[in-house]
């Protein structure tokens, strides 16, 4: 047969090939959609003390100004079906705002285009980063009485525990209190194929109340927090310990440092095993009591107690003060029951 | 003018004979504490008192003092507590008593099962009360797994940790003692112990001057935006470190870190970070192999070893973990003969014979030339003396060559901003042949 003609026979057989490769390929699931809104709120302390605060909340079409409790922002949970993320952000801010998943990439818009990083020339003709990823206007008179919104498409999302914060003036918008968790499942009921029972979501985050009223920017020589967070709220002797399941099974720790000093969880009693780092499962698991978090990062742990009890998971930094008060601060319970019969 | 150095073998032997007289006295190259093996029973009473700093300094500390007087300090409290040192399998008991004015109590990251009778509920453990004559609190546990560890007070960390309510905790394995786990990846020679620890003294002198619930410490943010100003490796600020242990004149203070190894051979270093700080420990002269991290070799799966293990020459010290590394130095590739040898010369142990009787290969500078410091022995050579000016020298009789083992945030080798001084020490190496003590 010609050569040339067994050519282009093979190509066009290729083509065929492919397109139907492409056309019978399952698209993979739907998107998981979120409304946020940005706005002020208050937290209130153990000890009374009223602390004002930016927040994410689930977007039921508040008013900007309606009264808010703050807490850390919504839990976002991609299940195993999906792949895909859609936020759209309402901004009720008297500042512009954004938002970034560290760790995933930077949100498209519906054509595919990325919002890459705004940039603005400042008085001395320098070109200056403002922001990581395209932001949602400020609540001013121009804008529309409930907020300026922008929509964040995520695609291609990595497994794993990611924090979700601003990005937008992060030296004052995070220490504020813009940030929350994500969790994305490949299957369900495993983290990098570890298999586990129960899960509990540890974001630990700092206030220094100083910044907040009016809200600065937190810099090395400023930033002095008094309270220290997990999920919201610094440990009192009220606060409940976590359901650590039974003796002979397995707890995922997903621990997030939303905010901007280093900690160092530490689990007394028995040890911990390090699975994964920013997403990245380890090669190889960590026999270790104890991890390091520092501002931004997230590890994934696995818990598998052989014995009943009560054990503590403490910051080994020592910030276990509130406002100066002792047994508080980054502190937590986990409870293990005996193993079932 | 050139010099041309030899070993002085006759000055070398005086000093060898003088060395082995002196260490008759000590036991060989261990890590010093309460030792223990099948059962341990410790007495500690929690105490106030005070530790020397090298700037003249005087600080107020919180310490477990051992009732059976380990520190020969007249059962005064020390800084840190006494360090247990027990083989695998010991069930440990300890019976701690309370003198200050807070409740105390003890922890023991990385210990499994502990069980404690006596005492109140703590947030996380049973803690002994103040100002209640004869309370006792017992903590007991079976010590199951070899390794480095610490313990400290569980009672109000940030400041009784801070106070100094911390110690050293050891588990020999059954492989014997001159491993750190149950495998030859842990194999050593000698052992040294780095307990890294920092003081913010103004935390101190609050407590001393206006007792512990004083509102300039809890209205203030000491506790919160701590700020250290002292830096200490077992207890003391250099350079105490490199003074002898159980010294008269630090009573408060016994252990001491002055690290000595004959070329070739291992080196096993226990680091533990005590405080509450990290602290990026940097030792010149060699790589180490981390082989273990929280009393766990490195390991990829049970029984394969540290393969899991990595070398590196700063390891980053993380409150309340501990590292394990294997250290030595050979001096290979230096290119010259370190012994100041001839060709013809016996090698010496664990030599390398790549660079025996190699000539150094520089003019070597005459007195007049040079500026001295007392660690110089007046040649280049290991082993070997020459000849100085009248007082220089002489902290340096075995003529061995110095490296500087150290924090390396370098703030942190001041005693309150003044250098040299913190977290620091020199390692030696001494020719074959020195007693290590």
């Amino acid at each position: 047969m010609n050569g040339k003609l067994f050519n282009k026979k093979l190509r066009r057989l290729a083509l065929t090939l492919f397109v139907l490769a492409v056309l019978v390929t399952p698209s993979f699931g739907s998107r998981v959609t979120v409304r946020l809104v940005a706005k002020e709120s208050v937290a209130t302390m153990p000890d009374g003390t009223m602390i004002p605060m930016w927040g994410y909340f689930l977007d039921t079409g508040q008013a900007c100004n309606a009264p808010s409790v703050w807490s850390v922002g919504p839990q976002i949970d991609i299940p195993p079906s999906e792949t895909a993320l859609r936020i759209t952000l309402r901004n009720c801010l008297p500042a512009p705002t954004s938002l970034v998943i560290t760790g995933q990439k930077l949100p498209v818009k519906s054509t595919g285009e990325t919002l890459t990083q705004v940039t603005k020339v400042d008085a001395q003709g320098r070109d200056r980063v403002i922001a990581f990823t395209r932001q949602a206007g400020r609540l001013s008179p121009r804008a529309p009485a409930t907020g300026w919104s922008r929509t964040y498409n995520f695609k291609k999302l990595k497994e794993g525990t990611y924090l979700y914060s601003s990005g937008s003036h992060p030296a004052l918008q995070q220490q504020m209190g813009l940030y929350g968790a994500v969790r994305v499942e490949r299957v369900a009921g495993q983290a990098y194929g570890n298999a586990y029972d129960q899960e509990e979501v540890l974001l630990y985050s700092e206030i220094d109340p100083v910044l907040h009223d009016p809200p600065q920017a937190a810099k090395p020589l400023n930033y002095k927090p008094t309270y220290f967070l997990v999920n919201g709220q610094p440990y009192t002797g009220a606060t409940p310990a976590v359901n650590a399941g039974d003796a002979g099974g397995t707890v995922l720790l997903r621990m997030l440092n939303a905010g901007l000093m280093t900690h160092v969880p530490t689990l007394m009693g028995d040890y911990l095993k390090l699975i994964a780092e920013d997403g990245n499962a380890y090669p190889y698991m960590k026999t270790e009591y104890s991890l390091l978090l520092t501002a931004g990062k997230t590890v994934d742990a696995l818990f598998m107690p052989t014995a009943a009890g009560t054990y503590s998971l403490f910051d080994r930094r020592l910030n276990l003060t509130s406002n100066g008060a002792t047994d508080g601060g980054l502190f937590t319970q986990l409870d293990v029951g005996p193993t079932p019969p | 003018m050139k010099k041309i150095f030899r070993r002085q073998s006759g000055v070398h032997i005086i000093f060898v004979m003088l060395l082995l007289i002196l260490s008759a006295v000590y036991a060989e190259a261990k890590i010093m504490g309460i030792m223990g093996s099948g059962t341990l029973t410790v007495d500690l009473t929690a105490k106030a008192d005070m530790i020397t700093t090298p700037d003249g300094g005087s600080v107020m500390i919180w310490g477990y003092a051992d009732d059976n007087n380990h520190a020969m300090n007249m059962n005064r409290a020390t800084y840190p507590g006494p360090t247990l040192i027990v083989d695998e399998g010991t069930v440990v008991t300890i019976n701690l008593q309370n003198d200050l004015p807070v409740p105390v109590s003890m922890v023991f990251p990385g210990q499994q099962g502990v069980v404690t009778t006596g005492g109140d509920p703590g947030i996380l453990t049973a803690e002994v009360p103040p100002l209640v004559p004869g309370a006792t609190v017992s903590y007991t546990f079976t010590a199951s797994n070899p390794g480095t560890y610490l313990y400290h007070s569980g009672t109000q960390q940030e400041l009784e940790i801070e106070m100094g309510l911390l110690g050293a905790f050891i588990v020999r394995p059954t492989m014997g003692a001159n491993f750190a786990y149950n495998h030859a990846d842990s194999q050593f020679d000698y052992e040294y112990l780095f307990l890294l620890s920092e003081m913010d003294i103004n935390i101190h002198q609050i407590v001393e001057f206006y007792g512990h619930d004083a509102p300039q410490l809890r209205n203030s943010n000491l506790l919160s935006d701590y700020f250290a100003s002292y830096w200490f490796i077992n207890g003391r600020c250099a350079p105490d470190t490199m003074a002898m242990p159980f010294t008269s004149w630090l009573p408060t203070q016994p252990y001491n870190c002055m690290p000595l190894i004959h070329p070739g051979e291992k080196m096993l270093m226990r680091i533990i970070g005590g405080g509450r700080d990290l602290h990026p420990f940097h030792y010149h002269g060699n790589h180490a192999r981390n082989i273990a991290m929280d009393g766990r070799l490195l390991e990829s799966a049970p029984g394969s070893g540290a393969d899991l293990g990595f070398l590196t020459f700063t390891t980053q010290s993380i409150p309340g973990k501990t590292n394990d590394l294997i250290f030595d130095w050979t001096g290979e590739g230096l290119g010259w003969d370190m012994y100041g040898h001839a060709p013809g010369d016996p090698m010496e142990p664990n030599e390398d014979p790549a660079d025996h009787g190699k000539p150094i290969p520089v003019q070597l500078p005459a007195d007049q030339e040079l500026t001295f410091g007392g660690a110089y022995s007046g040649s280049p050579y290991l082993g070997s003396l020459g000849t100085l000016p009248p007082g220089e020298g002489g902290l340096n009789p075995n003529a061995g060559f110095a490296y500087m083992w150290h924090s390396h945030a370098e703030k942190e080798m001041t005693n309150y901003d003044i250098f040299p001084g913190g977290m620091m020490t020199m390692m030696l190496v001494v020719p074959h042949g020195v007693p290590i003590p």
